[in-house]
């Protein structure tokens, strides 16, 4: 029992990180572009529009990442456990699983919704990379504490 | 023998309701059944109809709704995300030049990868369009089907107005003059430009442009006295209502009133010098589709009234403006249909068209009782 919670709360804290990480990627983005046309944007204002979307998109990812590491997880606890797959360590192999799986959710996100980019930060490849990066960090989280426990 | 008594009284009852107290004065009427993703009609001097539905068919409706006849030769398009054959057209010389034009989505290369906003004139012979002139490409090119704008309309002095979507993933373009991205066109019937356009002289600008900084805009319209009203969707609210004016930007997406799909913000400002702020927005979101301004006479009490269907309620709003041209009253109409509704039109005779939006879509007519 005490596993199965522990297991539960790592995975909802990968979840937390990978989309608090990812939020200011969508609010850097369009701070910047107003910043560039003269908009009159400060650190306050930032600040202020990243709180927003912490608690606005930052659910919506949340709920999808979470969803979506349950899966790549469960794959990747698999795969280790039946095949024996030694080459990476157990917090890289979740790392990776992590990112392909944020991957996934930005390529789904475009493609089952008018082929349009929702996540306004990942309209670049910039955008792209970081999310996935955010997605690694989440999955070596969970990675290197499930080895903990 | 009760329950006679109940419904006799209770159909005067309404039929008081409806006429003492000011309610309904309108009978609902199915013209034509069965229509796939229709988008606009336009009402021909023989009293048929053009009818375009987003897969890339032309229809010729005869007076009664009892006939429909394709009309061939439309050209390809790209039916897919919010793409299609879209608005439709006489030119004000209609009966002597036989013109009409239409807007629609295609691919713009081979590869089938980007695709953009056209806009064609034709006239039809023996039910096929002959004589097709492309008059205008959009310089917006896309990858998504998204946010074409794609609504036509004739001001007064003749020239073509068009309106222009954002493309969705393309939002900050709307607020620069080198493409079209967000912005509402105005061209002469033959695609040159007029020599009245307020970009002209501005370095890098490109002459079309009429407005800027609009997202998506699905309804457009020029009342008597010349003011030329747009609607447009906003994001998740923000849905607005402006009076058009030459060379002005209208701010999208440096300001607005909504906020992204996803939750995000697209900007923290809602206003700002030197942008337009819009005459009327919806938040929630209505998903405003067509406008017509009624100018006839057989419905009095809509008289001069901006009407918006929309969407999202799947109604259409009524909106009343004062001299300073300011929204003191949104009515609610036809929330009985019950569906989306896509398009309204004033016929001649003073009825209203209603357009349902999606597969087994309907004509609706407005008839007075």
């Amino acid at each position: 029992m005490m596993g199965f919670i522990r297991v539960t709360s790592l995975l909802l804290f990968a979840a937390i990180i990978t989309s608090f990480l990812s939020v200011p990627i969508t609010t850097a983005s369009y701070t910047i572009w107003l910043s560039s046309i003269d908009m009159p944007t400060t650190l306050n204002l930032f600040i202020a529009s990243l709180i927003h979307d912490w608690f606005n998109l930052g659910i919506t990812l949340f709920l999808l990442f979470l969803l979506g590491f349950l899966l790549a997880f469960l794959i990747t606890f698999v795969i280790r456990r039946y095949f024996s797959i030694q080459l990476i360590s157990e917090p890289v192999s979740y790392a990776i699983a992590g990112s392909v799986c944020v991957a996934l959710i930005l390529v789904l996100t475009v493609a089952l919704l008018f082929e349009t980019q929702v996540i306004a930060g990942n309209r670049t490849s910039l955008g792209t990379i970081l999310h996935i990066f955010a997605g690694y960090i989440g999955g070596y989280f969970f990675g290197y504490f499930l080895n903990k426990m | 023998m009760n329950i006679l008594k109940l419904s006799l009284i209770s159909l005067l009852f309404s039929f008081l309701s409806s006429n003492i107290f000011g309610e309904k004065q309108y009978n609902l009427e199915v013209f034509v059944d069965g229509l796939d993703h229709p988008w606009s009609l336009v009402e021909l001097s023989s009293g048929e109809f053009l009818l375009t539905e987003l897969p890339g068919n032309l229809k010729l409706i005869s007076q009664d709704g009892s006939s429909i006849k394709e009309i061939s030769n439309v050209p390809e398009v790209l039916f897919r995300g919010q793409g299609g054959l879209s608005d439709i057209v006489l030119h004000p010389n209609y009966k002597d030049n036989g013109w009409i034009y239409y807007s629609y989505s295609a691919y713009i290369d081979d590869q089938k990868e980007l695709n953009t906003l056209f806009v064609d004139r034709a006239k039809i012979e023996d039910f096929e369009l002959v004589s097709i002139e492309n008059i205008f490409i959009a310089k917006a090119n896309r990858k998504a089907p998204a946010h074409f704008g794609a609504k036509l309309f004739f001001l007064e002095d003749g020239t073509l107005m068009i309106t222009s979507g954002d493309g969705f993933d393309y939002r900050e373009s709307a607020q620069f003059l080198n493409n079209h991205f967000g912005k509402v066109l105005r061209i002469n019937d033959d695609g040159s430009i007029p020599s009245n356009n307020p970009f002209l002289n501005t370095p890098g600008a490109l002459p079309e442009i009429w407005s800027y900084g609009i997202r998506n805009p699905q309804g457009i319209f020029q009342d008597k006295n010349g003011l030329i009203y747009e609607n447009e969707h906003g994001p998740r609210g923000g849905d607005e209502l402006n009076i058009l004016r030459p060379g002005v930007n209208y701010g999208w997406p440096a300001i607005t009133h909504g906020i992204d799909y996803s939750g995000a913000l697209i900007s923290p400002f809602k206003e700002m010098e030197g942008m337009e702020q819009p005459l009327y927005y919806w938040t929630p979101s209505i998903a405003p589709s067509g406008m017509t301004i009624y100018e006839k006479d057989l419905f009095p009490e809509w008289k001069d009234k901006i009407m918006i269907s929309n969407l999202v309620y799947k109604d259409v709003r009524i909106l009343a403006l004062n001299e300073k041209k300011e929204v003191i009253k949104e009515e609610i109409l036809f929330k009985e249909i019950g569906k989306r509704i896509r398009n309204i039109i004033t016929l001649s005779n003073g009825e209203l068209m209603l357009i349902t939006d999606k597969k087994n879509a309907q004509l609706i007519k407005v008839k007075k009782i």
